[in-house]
Order: structure tokens, then sequence, then C-alpha cells
């Protein structure tokens, strides 16, 4: 209780109750924007937080992520164009909402139950998060590498249209992160002598370049070709919906908080498959499945609930066993990093006070959205008639800043520039992007951990397929690669599935 | 190009990468001691074999398999249009904006984050985005410089690059 109320004291300072809505507002701006996503905003963020304190960096970083998840349902409603792909499922009845008048109902709703899955999926995390944590404490390296591989066995959930092109992605994401010294041995891996190459790609700078490289490309390319950015938003207002609407529709907010929790704490799914679950939820469950897609409000609250839940979801993953499930996280894991918090088990016992600070951040967080996505809507819809192109320059300019100030090093924005080329090219030849961060992020976990394994039992396989926790996590990896395989069959039988399978 | 030929080309692209991936590393890294010792080569050496087969499978089934499924939904944050519409343009935008991130860097080190920062943003004003009104493009490149300064170099306290020959701020 004193290390709470020590958390809560820190973290209702000035500065970092600022720290909190300066990340918001970069958020929920980014989030509006079609194209750049919040992992984008977390990425070019991070660097803000260099010289803050902890706390202060850590509510920024949280603020960002939870205001990009929320910021896309703006554009999504006002433009039908998801401003993430996390808002792609609440175009379908949002935009007709918009189209029929009803924006400012729709923006006031997407805000009401984005705060209300977020909160939930904060009491939800808080319970879960210690339960995980007192069981991964008696992990060793076998256990953890054979977590690793159940997270990345979800890249096949990530992969978009098929599992190889998923899996190539993922391997090439591997192959980049073992460049450099090796931290076993200190033999240099593929270095070609050079000293720079010796430190080896860093993680935030291969995500700049692969997220925010393209979009830049993207931009110019389509202002050279002449390609009219979409048609303007109206003046719009968020309107407070009517307490009985809430009510009528809190169970369904529930269940959809639920929902995209626990889809949230599996590694590698994540806002968009939540999001158009919980739309799909929603419509097979109503009495009039019929208004769905001509502006039912039930078609915006549900997927905005459950992607907002996901922040929740996948905070457990990252804070318990310190595996992100997602780029955002990703970028989230590394700030914390930086500042000395090494999210694992062992959080709980050497940062107590760290973890009530996120959580007493993320309802902050949560407040600053609200009052900012109630009163300054106008704000937004003014980001919107932005012209790309200047957008497009002024991301370059933080592409620079980011790259070079994360270790201060000319040879880190060469790195971005020719790792986002590199995406570019992947992008192109429909190779998702996705994959390759959560091959970059979850690398260098998987060899340290399987080569301590085999260090310890003296080169004997056996350490893997004889503790029953590491079997278990082999298991569901091979369930969801077979489910993921089962599922591709049946698509190429039914071409109708398909889920936005993004996360970012 | 027909999917077809794309899927068999990148597989071709990434399979050569993937061989010369797995020499260089075969001649570059030195193996482990032996017993329990895995050794530094045995990840690099298994993911570049990894990278071959794969895109080996996607080579043959680009030529044998049945086309791939087309998901109508977003794929991916930045999914591109069809290259099909305007290749050479849009290579030319590639390049453009490619060398302006190299030049960037070039420039950062050598005259500092403003200016810089001001040449570029100038630069990539007239040759990508088309702007062709002097006020404006001196605008937007000092405004840009400025503010990204005053906010991250002095109000945040980040480190901006400095430059070797001439240095402002």
């Amino acid at each position: 209780m004193d290390q709470f109320l020590n958390a809560a004291i820190m973290t209702l300072q000035p500065e970092v109750l600022g720290a909190i809505g300066l990340g918001s507002l970069i958020g929920l701006i980014f989030g509006s924007i079609p194209g750049l996503t919040f992992t984008v905003a977390l990425a070019l963020a991070l660097p803000l937080t260099f010289n803050l304190d902890s706390i202060s960096a850590i509510g920024l970083l949280l603020g960002t992520y939870i205001g990009g998840m929320t910021g896309g349902s703006v554009s999504a409603i006002l433009l039908g164009i998801p401003g993430t792909p996390s808002a792609a499922a609440t175009v379908f009845d949002g935009y007709p909402m918009a189209k029929n008048g009803r924006a400012s109902l729709a923006l006031g709703m997407a805000v009401i139950v984005s705060v209300f899955g977020g909160i939930f999926s904060l009491v939800v995390m808080v319970v879960a998060v210690q339960l995980v944590s007192k069981v991964a404490i008696t992990f060793g390296p076998a256990e953890i590498f054979a977590l690793v591989v159940f997270g990345l066995s979800t890249i096949c959930g990530m992969a978009g249209r098929s599992l190889l092109r998923g899996l190539i992605a993922g391997v090439i994401g591997l192959m980049l992160m073992t460049i450099g010294l090796d931290a076993f041995d200190g033999v240099q891996r593929l270095t070609f002598g050079s000293t720079n190459m010796l430190q080896g790609i860093n993680l935030l700078v291969a995500m700049i370049g692969l997220f925010a490289v393209p979009f830049v490309i993207q931009v110019f390319d389509e202002h050279r070709r002449g390609i009219k950015p979409p048609a303007q938003a109206t003046d719009v207002r968020a309107e407070l919906p009517s307490f009985r609407l809430m009510f009528a529709n809190l169970w369904l907010m529930i269940r959809c908080a639920f929902l995209g929790t626990g889809i949230g704490a599996i590694p590698g799914t994540g806002g968009p498959i939540a999001a158009f679950l919980a739309y799909d939820h929603a419509k097979r469950f109503s009495k009039e499945p019929k208004t769905f897609g001509r502006g039912n409000i039930k078609g915006v609250i549900a997927p905005e609930t459950a992607n907002n839940a996901v922040t929740g979801g996948t905070m457990i993953p990252l804070l318990a066993l310190g595996i992100p499930g997602d780029p955002a996280t990703a970028i989230v894991l590394a700030g914390l990093q930086i500042h000395g918090i090494v999210p694992g088990p062992a959080l709980f016992m050497t940062n107590q006070t760290e973890v009530y600070g996120i959580y007493i951040s993320i309802v902050v967080a949560y407040v600053a959205i609200l009052v900012m996505q109630l009163l300054g809507i106008r704000l937004f819809v003014h980001v919107l008639r932005v012209p790309p192109r200047l957008m497009a320059i002024v991301v370059i300019v933080l592409c620079g800043i980011g790259a070079f100030s994360v270790r201060n090093s000319i040879f880190d924005v060469y790195t971005m520039a020719i790792v986002g080329l590199l995406a570019y090219g992947l992008i192109k030849a429909d190779i998702p992007a996705t994959p390759i961060i959560l091959g970059l992020v979850l690398g260098p976990i998987l060899e340290s951990e399987f080569r301590t394994a085999m260090n310890l039992s003296g080169g004997d396989f056996a350490i893997f397929y004889t503790s029953p926790t590491a079997l278990v996590f082999f298991a569901l990896a091979l369930l969801i690669v077979g489910l993921q395989l089962s599922g591709e069959f049946f698509r190429k039988k039914s071409k109708n599935a398909a889920v936005g399978t993004s996360n970012a | 190009m027909p999917q077809k030929m794309q899927d068999a080309f990148v597989g071709a692209v990434l399979l050569s990468a993937g061989l010369v991936w797995c020499v260089l590393v075969w001649r570059t890294i030195p193996p482990g001691t032996g017993g329990g010792d895995v050794g530094p080569r045995a990840f690099p050496l298994l993911l570049g074999a990894l990278l071959s087969i794969l895109s080996a499978v996607m080579i043959i089934k680009a030529f044998t398999g049945t086309p791939a499924v087309e998901a109508d939904l977003p794929i991916d944050d930045a999914e591109p249009e069809d290259s099909s519409t305007g290749g050479s343009v849009g290579w030319l935008t590639v390049f453009l904006t490619f060398a302006h991130m190299i030049a960037y860097a070039f420039l950062m080190q050598k005259l500092g984050f403003l200016l810089s920062t001001v040449v570029v943003v100038a630069s990539i004003m007239v040759t990508c985005a088309g702007e062709r009104s002097p006020l404006r493009i001196v605008g937007m490149s000092v405004g840009v410089a400025v503010m990204c300064w005053l906010i991250f170099g002095k109000l945040l306290g980040v480190y901006l690059a400095n430059g070797t020959w001439i240095n402002l701020g």
C-alpha cells in the first residue's frame, strides 16, 4: 500500500501529468492521420523521453499508445478511412452514421467506450499480471525459449494473406538481429570489420525505417501521380451519448472488453483482430443484424471497446514475461529498458513502485484522452486537413531526429534509410512488415535463451522436452501454426474470410 | 508483371540473399567450441538456410501452386497501390526519398541539425512535393527546422547532431 501511495504521489506530479497529456495528444494526432499509426508515433516519441525521469517517460509512452489506439476512430467515422488498422472495423457503421448526420454521436460514443474498454482491461490486467508473474518466476532458459517460440508462432496470425510470406518476414527479422557483436563469445558477426556495425541494428532505428519511411514514400508517390487526398471533414463536435443509450449497451461493452483483453494478451494478435471479432460478435448477437453497416451505433461500440481493451491485454505478457505482443508494445518495452526498468517476472519485486506508476499512468491517460477528445475534437478535424505531403516532410525530419538520438549515431540515420528502402521493397513484394518486427524483437531473446539452456544442459536437448512448461508452450505454438494452416486451407475454398491482419 | 512472375522474382531475390548470407556466415564466423556450446555461427547459419528454403518454396509455389488468396481488407499499414499503374514514376519517388534521407544523414554530420534540416526540407519540397512558391518553401524549411530544434534540442534536451564543418545552435 505504501508503494502504491508512493507511486500515486510520483505519478500525480505536474511534470508527469504533462508528459502523459503530451503523449496522449501525440497519440491522438498520429492516430487520426490515416497511414501514420501509433507504432510510428511511439517510435518517433521515444526520443522525447530520453531526458525525462522514468515515471514521466512511461507516462508519455503509454499515453501515446493509448491515444493512438483511440484516435483512429476520428478519421474512420468522419472520412471512412481508418486512422489506424485497429479502427478499420469502426468504419462499417461509423461512416454511415456520419453520412446520416450523426457523426457527433458516433465520435462521442467512440471516446466513451474506448475509455470504458481501456479501464476495464486495466483492471483485468492488474489481476492477471500478478498471477502470471508468480508462475513465470519459476521459468528457466528452456521455458523462456519455449515461450518465445510460442510468441514467434503467432507470426502466422500476423502474416497477412499467406503463411509462407509471414514466415519469410519473420526469418528476415531474426536474421537482421544477429548482425553485430555476439553477446556470448564476443565474436563479430557479419560486421565486415566495420566498427559501426559492431553495435548491430538498433531495434528502434529499424522500426522507424520499417514503418515511417514507406509512409513517406507512399505519400510522395500519390502526390506525384496526382491522387487527391480524401474529402475534407466538416466541422463537428463530440456529443455525449445519453445514459440510457450507454446502459442499454453495457452488456455488449463488457463482452467486447473481455474479448479485446483476451485477444490482446495473446502475442501476435492485436487491435485489428480484436476489433473485427468484436464487430462480428455484436452483429451476430444483435436482434437486427440487417441494420449493421448502415449506421447502427452498436457497430461503433463493439470495435472501439475491443480495440482499446487490447491495450490492457498486451501489457500482461509485456510486464509479466517481458514479451511484447506487437510492435507498439515492443517500443514501450525498449522505452522501459532505456529507463532501467526490465519487464519480466522479477519486475514486481524490483520495481513495484514503477509498476503501480504504470497502472496510474494508464488511468490518467484515459482521463486526458476523454477530455481532449470531447473538448478538442475540432483540433483533430483540422489535423485531417493538413496536406499529407507536408505531414510527410515533418515525418522525415522526426525520423532523422529519432534515429540519430537513440544512440547519438549518424550511422543509425543511414541504417534507418536503408531499412526503410528495403521495407518498401518488401511491402511492394507483398511481404508483410509486422512479422519482421516480431523477429527483431524476439530474435535476441530466442538465441540467448537457447544458448544458455544448452550451456546449462551440457549440449543435451532433453532440457527442452523434459520440462512440462516448455512442452505446453511448444504445443501451443504447434496449435497456432496448425490453426493458421487449416484456416488458410479453408480460406482458399471460401474467399470471404480475412480479418485485417496488421496490428501495428 | 503478373502475380506469378512477381512471386518467382521475389523468391529468387530472397533465395540468392539467403545463400549469400549463408556463405558469408560460414566464412566469417567461427563455429562453437563443441560440447554444450552452441557457438555464434549456429543461429545465423540456421536462419540463412531457413530463408533459402522458404524462398525456394515460394518459387516452386509460384510455378505450380494455385494463385494466392487476395484479402480485400487492409493487410498492412502502408499498403501501396498496385505497381502496374505507374511503375517508373513510383521508383523515381522511391529513389528521390531515399537519396534525400542519405543526404540528410551526411549533411547532418557536416552541417549540424539546423542547417541540414533547412537544406533537406527545402530540397524535398521542390523535388518530391512539387512546391514552387519560394515563400512556402523557405517558410516550411526554416519553420520545421527551428521548431524541432526548439522543442527537441532546447525544451526536451534531446541531443541533436552537431556539424563538423559548420555548426549553428
